[in-house]
């Protein structure tokens, strides 16, 4: 779940053609996923966000996303909530430049003007989610954060499925153990686990309904549950579009506007 | 109050039917009920049942933005009414350049709540102790430039508007002196500058080594005016002026590993009273008379608590002393009264039970009042745009000056849509 979610254009950005290789090791599979190539990619997306509680009461949330992974620039995410009306206008935006670390800001439209997200805040829940700040902006780092371990294979929401259990190999590394089902013909996860110390299982995000938007494999539904709290986070993915976002987008001056 | 009401059904009435107005109005409906007592008396008293609305309209163009909003409201308890416009204003994007007229709201530094660098749109007492950090909007002019690495803040207020005197700093101005009501009366009869005296300010933005940084310059006149008490042959008397005051600021904002931090300072002040002509006539500052610095350095945490507690505090130093008590009488020596620099420390902890249910605490200390307030709130989401809210507001110390501050509790429901 490199890029949960919001940037969930770039979660699922891949087409990388199917690996016949049975004999992949976890990295390998792992490389192929190419998450350089996922965060080239760029687009918009309008979401409708449900909380679910433990007792399944749910809340609906509807946000404007905007997606941009760019090698030379680095990655930004911007999105604004357009409902329900308690939160309506609240701003997010997410810089990680290729050098440099990752900032953030919050607009609020009650106080008019934009604060800063602290670092502190990359690990906690996004605006009562299940999704950390992190998860949400997207701020992930497999690739360097991670070693990875192929188990044997298993079938997923009936698709053949690579398993990978990832090991928490650098500092920032948010979870000390992820395991991660990869469809096999598109190379694309479809769930991940994400496991706390102690080997308890903290979170579960599946992606499902899958199309094709300008070429790229991208979930038009997304759960992230929690499975010690009992709570789930649902997307659903609409007016999806892979143009090119305005750099524009991903500004202080646009969270003001 | 009937008319007032008809007006203001009239003007709702008709704004929502408006057809220019293709995006549907936004805003909130809300009843509220307040309870007050008082330690000794033990005694409560249904203060306030209040029902109010805030109402907005908003179109957006292709390269501006045109926004209407009204708030109001009625007092079933004292029999008030009060309808405004909240904010109109247009606003546009040209290039590099955003520029918006109207009568908008302003937010500038990186505090909360106490803002030395937020020269216009002023938060009242009442505001900070609802827990609502929403400032005043002003009639205003703003004109803004972006560059890649920076951007520049031009705002001209053509006419000033005084700074509110709300109900908790007249409740202190009453308690902390004998002649409270004399002060509110010359502060309400002063008369302010008019068209000609504008209000300027300039800031600009950059980043630096992660941080926000933001440098800014205000030439405007004082929220409140400056008093004297006026010695003469005949009775004293209070006068009062609002005075031209200037003032350099710097605001900051980052994080620091794991911590979010954020400073705003301000140095500068009004110019000092013109000095009496008459040989036969002293005056005394009530006012500072002099420069003086403010600032506000705060940090905040979430702590590894369930869902995540987030602790803030903030520390305010305000060199023109306590801000619930800006007039200083006159030593026995006819002599100005000392002006002491207060301290303040502002907390807040914040933690949602999930999606419906968030608990806030807030505590304000100040070093000069020798006590402060507390005010834990409890918001409930019922359904979809339905709130409720429970506050109370205790104040704390023993000999402290928010003493005349009573306790109160307020139950609101409200409507967002």
């Amino acid at each position: 779940m490199k890029r949960v979610v919001l940037s969930i254009l770039a979660l699922v950005l891949m087409c990388t053609p199917a690996i016949s290789a049975q004999e992949l090791t976890g990295r390998e599979i792992l490389d192929r996923l190419n998450f350089s190539t996922i965060l080239s990619g760029s687009g918009s997306a309008q979401i409708t966000m449900i909380t679910e509680n433990a007792k399944g009461a749910q809340r609906s949330y509807s946000l404007q996303v905007y997606v941009r992974m760019d090698e030379e620039e680095g990655d930004a995410q911007f999105l604004e909530y357009l409902a329900p009306a308690d939160v309506r206008g609240t701003k997010f935006l997410s810089l990680r430049p290729k050098d440099g670390e990752s900032q953030m800001w919050l607009y609020l439209p009650a106080l008019g003007r934009e604060r800063r997200i602290a670092a502190h805040m990359t690990g906690d829940s996004f605006m009562g989610t299940d999704f950390t700040y992190d998860e949400i902006g997207g701020n992930f780092g497999y690739e360097d954060d991670y070693a990875a371990e192929r188990l044997p294979d298993q079938v997923e929401q009936g698709l053949d499925c690579y398993v990978l259990e990832l090991t928490a190999a650098g500092p920032g590394a948010l979870y000390p153990k992820v395991r991660m089902w990869v469809w096999k013909e598109e190379m694309v996860p479809v769930k991940m686990e994400f496991y706390a110390s102690g080997d308890t299982l903290a979170k579960t995000l599946t992606l499902s309904r899958f199309q094709n938007v300008s070429g790229e494999l991208i979930p038009h539904y997304v759960v992230m549950a929690n499975n010690i709290q009992g709570t789930r986070t649902i997307l659903e993915l609409a007016q999806v579009s892979q143009e090119e976002v305005d750099p524009e987008i991903f500004t202080v001056r646009n969270l003001r506007r | 109050m009937k008319n007032t009401l008809c007006i203001l059904a009239v003007l709702l009435v008709l704004l929502w039917a408006v057809p220019v107005w293709a995006a549907q109005p936004t805003g909130e409906f809300y009843s509220s009920f307040g309870v007050e007592w008082d330690g000794d008396v033990k005694s409560a008293e249904f203060t306030s049942a209040r029902t109010g609305f805030r109402t907005a309209f908003e179109e957006s163009m292709e390269s501006s933005k045109l926004h209407f909003s009204l708030k109001g409201w009625i007092d079933w308890k004292r029999m008030e009414v009060s309808a405004a416009v909240d904010q109109f204003w247009l606003k546009g994007y040209f290039g590099d350049l955003d520029w918006q007229v109207g009568k908008q709201l302003i937010s500038w530094g990186t505090a909360d709540g106490f803002n030395p660098t937020n020269y216009f749109s002023r938060i009242g007492s009442d505001a900070l102790f609802s827990g609502d950090l929403r400032g005043d909007a002003v009639w205003a002019g703003r004109l803004e430039y972006y560059a890649p690495d920076w951007s520049a803040s031009g705002v001209v207020i053509p006419v000033f508007t005084p700074q509110k005197i709300d109900t908790f700093m007249r409740e202190m101005i009453l308690e902390a002196d004998p002649q409270g009501t004399q002060l509110i009366k010359a502060v309400e009869g002063t008369k302010k500058p008019g068209w000609g005296n504008p209000e300027v300010a300039l800031r600009v933005e950059t980043q630096l080594e992660g941080f926000d940084l933001q440098v800014s310059y205000f030439r405007g006149y004082e929220p409140l005016p400056g008093l004297e008490m006026v010695l003469g042959p005949g009775f004293p008397s209070l006068e009062g002026t609002y005075r031209q005051q200037q003032f350099i600021g710097l605001a900051v904002a980052g994080t620091l590993g794991s911590v979010g931090v954020w400073a705003e300072m301000a140095y500068g002040g009004p110019e000092k009273f013109a000095k009496s002509e008459n040989p036969f006539e002293m005056r005394i500052p009530l006012s500072i008379n002099k420069k003086y610095f403010q600032a506000v350095v705060g940090g905040d945490y979430t702590l590894d608590v369930g869902n995540g507690l987030l602790a803030q505090a903030q520390y305010i130093y305000r060199g023109q002393g306590s801000f619930l008590e800006p007039y200083v009488m006159p030593k026995e020596t006819l002599e100005p009264g000392e002006i002491k620099p207060a301290h303040y420390l502002y907390g807040r902890l914040s933690y949602s039970f999930g999606i419906d249910t968030t608990a806030d605490l807030l505590v304000l200390y100040g070093t000069v009042e020798e006590g402060g307030v507390i005010r834990p709130s409890l918001t409930h989401r019922l359904g979809d745009g339905v709130q409720l809210e429970l506050s109370l507001l205790q104040p704390f110390g023993e000999k402290s000056k928010f003493d005349s501050i009573p306790s109160q509790a307020a139950l609101t429901v409200k409507y967002l849509f």
